[in-house]
């Protein structure tokens, strides 16, 4: 295995981490447009922008040892 | 048995309604939510074996228990999330059985690491027993005022006078005051937890 590649148990981790990424964005978004209280509002709006990066973060790790494979 | 058109009419109708969440429940679901991440971010980071991968897994479980931190300030402060104080009886119960545990476990150290070496266990006592009554040494002089996490490095420290100790004829005389001080330095960390 080179080095620089990455197990099939960190890989089903990276996807287990992006399908959480991505959920927990589409219930941020969900709570930004549903609730009523503004702080709540603002805070869901702000959470699911950066989440959504850390999506990005992820699939950046995936790209990155693509290479590898 | 599940596809009973006639009696599910009113349950259709119902699905194609608008439904949202109250607030309370959509934060307390998010807040879950991002509870369980932190969980599996933290066990990714326990198994990776490649660093950046560590790190990248690292980097978003701070970001995670952050975002949960904040999620559960702004709750608090909604009064959606109440948290009920530990009552004094119940601290009190917890510190005695604790206590108890405590000094087993600075007899189970004193047992086996009191002396420093085999044979040095009657004489591993005698330290221990001045320091409850003298001052601290300088060594260990901040170990009163410094939280429980914070001891190690004076242990270290320790060690690290071990490693300096001078040549072969001073060895036997150094490890004798040095294995003391690992012996109290141990020690006066367990005994912390007993006061």
């Amino acid at each position: 295995m080179h080095t620089g590649s990455i197990s099939t148990k960190e890989l089903s981790y990276i996807c287990d981490s992006l399908k959480n990424e991505e959920t927990i964005v589409k219930l941020c978004v969900h709570g930004a447009v549903e609730c009523q209280n503004p702080q709540l509002k603002q805070f869901f709006n702000h959470m699911s922008h950066e989440r959504f990066q850390d999506f990005g973060q992820l699939m950046n790790v995936l790209d990155h040892h693509s290479q590898y494979s | 048995m599940y596809n009973q058109p006639t009696s599910n009419m009113g349950q259709q109708q119902m699905g194609q309604q608008h439904v949202s969440l109250p607030d309370k429940d959509m934060a307390n679901l998010v807040l879950s939510e991002l509870k369980r991440m932190a969980r599996e971010y933290t066990t990714a980071c326990l198994e990776a074996a490649n660093p950046t991968v560590h790190q990248n897994f690292n980097q978003l479980l701070q970001k995670t228990l952050a975002d949960q931190a904040q999620l559960f300030q702004i709750m608090s402060q909604q009064g959606m999330y109440n948290v009920t104080p530990a009552s004094m009886q119940e601290i009190q119960k917890e510190q005695q059985k604790f206590n108890q545990c405590g000094y087993e476990t600075q007899q189970f150290m004193q047992q086996y690491l009191g002396g420093g070496q085999s044979g040095m266990m009657a004489t591993s006592t005698q330290p221990y027993q001045q320091s409850t009554q003298m001052p601290m040494t300088s060594n260990y002089g901040a170990m009163g005022t410094m939280p429980p996490g914070a001891a190690s490095p004076t242990t270290s420290s320790s060690s690290a006078n071990i490693n300096q100790s001078g040549t072969p004829q001073m060895r036997s005389g150094t490890q004798m005051s040095t294995s003391s001080q690992m012996s109290t330095s141990t020690q006066d960390q367990a005994k912390k937890y007993l006061i």
